[in-house]
C-alpha cells in the first residue's frame, strides 16, 4: 500500500490497527529526529539507538491513545524521546562535570553541516526560531535551562553543580521559560 | 496550606521535570484542584514540546542509527501484535457473545475499553461483576472501574483522571475483606491520566468487600500506607 501521500496521523491510526508497514514508514520519516535528540542528550550512539527503539515501540504500543488535537506526531515522538533519554541519564547516574552550552553546540554543528534538502521548510523555520529564542537568553538562564532540559537536573542538582543559591536557580529557570513562552507564543505546533 | 503563587512559580520547572521530589509532590497534589494552574502548565508543556522539537531538528549526530535498529523495532512490534492475537484466540466464547457485547458497550461509554487489551473478561459473562471506584481525598475528579469474573481469578482495573506520579511512586490496588487488604498490583497512568491493570486473585474474587487505590513507593507496600485516591465496593 503506497504511503507517499499518507500523513503521520493516518500512519498512527494504521499502527493502532496493527499494520507494521505503517510503523516502518513512521520510522523512515522520524528516526533521524528521535535519534538526534536522544544522541544530543546522551552523547552515546548505542544508548541513543536504545532510546530510538524504545520510542518507536512505545508509539506502536500507545498508537491507540494518540490524540492529534493535542500535538503533531513528530512533537509527540520528540516528547517521548526526551523523557526516555532523561530517564536513561538518571538511571545511569552520571552528569556532565561541566556545563554544556548545548544550544551553542548545535548552532555550531548546524553552521558546518550541509542543509538537508529533504527537510520540510516549516521544520527548519521552527528550529531556527527555537534556537534563536534560546540563544537570546542571558547565559546564566540558558545554562540552567540546558541543565534541566538536556541533563535532567533538578533545581537542587543545578544549584549544587553551579554553586549558585537554590532560589537563584529557580528564578533563572522560571525567567527563561517565561521569556521563551513570550518569544514563541505564535508557534502553534499543537492543533 | 499550599501557597497558590508558590505553586504557580514551580509550574515551568514541573513541565521540565526539574523539580525536587518534595516540590514535585506539592504541585502534583495541587493540580487536580486548580484549573488555572492546569492551563498554565499546559502552556509550559507546549513550550517544552517546542524546545524538544527544535532540539531534535537541530541535532546532528555523527552517524545515523544502524539498520539493525529498524529491524529490531519491527520484529518486536510484530511479536506484540502476535501476543494480542493469542489472548483473543484463548478467551473468546461465542455462546456468551451477546452479554459480552452489552458489557463492551457499557465499558466503551465509560471510556474504559480503549486501553483494555485482554478481551478474556469480555467473553465470560457468567459471574462478571463491575465495581465503580470514585475519587477520594484530593482526587475527586478521578474514577475507575473494576471488572472481575467471580468464577475465575482474573479481573481488570481501568482508571481515569489520576495525576502522573514521580518516578519513585506507584498506584497500588487493594482488595479488602474482613479488615485485611491484599495487594492487587501496581500501576502507573499515562500523560492523559489513563491507567489499567490486569488483576490476579489466586483464590478468586468472591468475598472481597471493597477495593481501593493508594499512592505507595515504587516497590509497593505490604499494606495500604499512602494517600487513598480511589475507593469503592460491589
Amino acid at each position: 500500500m503506497p504511503h507517499e501521500a499518507t500523513d503521520d496521523t493516518e500512519l498512527i491510526r494504521r499502527m493502532a490497527r496493527g499494520e507494521t508497514h505503517a510503523l516502518r514508514e513512521l520510522y523512515a520519516r522520524h528516526a533521524r529526529l528521535v535519534y538526534g535528540l536522544a544522541w544530543r542528550i546522551l552523547l552515546d550512539n548505542e544508548a541513543a539507538e536504545e532510546i530510538c527503539q524504545d520510542v518507536f515501540l512505545r508509539a506502536w504500543e500507545k498508537a491507540d491513545t494518540y490524540r492529534s488535537e493535542k500535538a503533531q506526531v513528530r512533537t509527540w515522538l520528540a516528547r517521548i524521546a526526551r523523557n526516555r533519554a532523561i530517564d536513561h541519564l538518571r538511571r545511569r547516574g552520571s552528569h556532565e562535570a561541566r556545563a554544556r552550552d548545548v544550544w551553542e553546540e548545535m548552532r555550531n554543528a548546524a553552521a558546518s553541516a550541509h542543509p538537508d534538502p529533504a527537510a520540510p521548510v516549516e521544520a527548519s523555520q521552527l528550529r531556527e526560531r527555537v534556537s534563536h529564542a534560546i540563544l537570546s537568553l542571558p547565559p546564566e538562564q540558558r545554562e540552567a535551562l540546558s541543565r534541566a532540559f538536556f541533563q535532567g537536573e533538578t533545581h537542587q542538582q543545578i544549584a549544587t553543580a553551579t554553586g549558585e543559591p537554590l532560589g537563584t536557580v529557580k528564578s533563572r529557570i522560571r525567567a527563561a521559560m517565561l521569556r521563551l513562552r513570550e518569544l514563541l507564543k505564535d508557534d502553534g505546533d499543537e492543533r | 496550606m499550599i501557597d497558590h503563587e508558590e505553586i504557580k512559580g514551580l509550574l515551568a520547572a514541573y513541565a521540565l521535570d526539574a523539580l525536587d521530589p518534595d516540590e514535585f509532590e506539592l504541585v502534583r497534589a495541587h493540580l487536580p484542584t486548580c484549573a488555572t494552574c492546569r492551563r498554565e502548565l499546559t502552556s509550559y508543556l507546549h513550550l517544552t514540546d517546542l524546545v524538544a522539537l527544535g532540539a531534535a531538528q537541530a541535532s546532528s549526530p555523527p552517524s545515523p542509527p544502524r539498520p539493525g535498529v529498524e529491524e529490531r523495532i519491527i520484529r518486536e512490534a510484530s511479536l506484540m501484535g502476535a501476543r494480542r492475537s493469542m489472548w483473543i484466540a484463548r478467551g473468546w466464547n461465542p455462546r456468551r457473545a451477546v452479554a459480552a457485547g452489552a458489557l463492551i458497550f457499557l465499558l466503551a461509554a465509560a471510556n474504559v475499553i480503549q486501553w483494555v487489551h485482554s478481551p478474556r473478561f469480555e467473553a465470560q459473562s457468567r459471574g462478571l461483576v463491575t465495581v465503580a471506584l470514585t475519587g477520594t481525598g484530593g482526587q475527586r475528579d478521578a474514577y475507575g472501574t473494576i471488572v472481575v469474573d467471580t468464577d475465575d481469578n482474573d479481573g481488570v482495573l481501568a482508571v481515569r483522571g489520576l495525576p502522573k506520579l514521580g518516578p519513585d511512586l506507584r498506584y497500588q490496588l487493594w482488595l479488602k475483606k474482613g479488615g485485611e487488604a491484599r495487594s492487587g498490583g501496581l500501576f502507573v497512568v499515562n500523560d492523559d491520566g489513563y491507567g489499567s491493570l490486569l488483576i490476579k486473585a489466586p483464590g478468586g474474587f468472591r468475598g472481597f468487600q471493597a477495593f481501593s487505590v493508594t499512592v505507595e513507593p515504587a516497590e509497593g507496600s505490604e499494606s495500604p500506607r499512602g494517600a487513598s485516591v480511589l475507593s469503592g465496593g460491589p
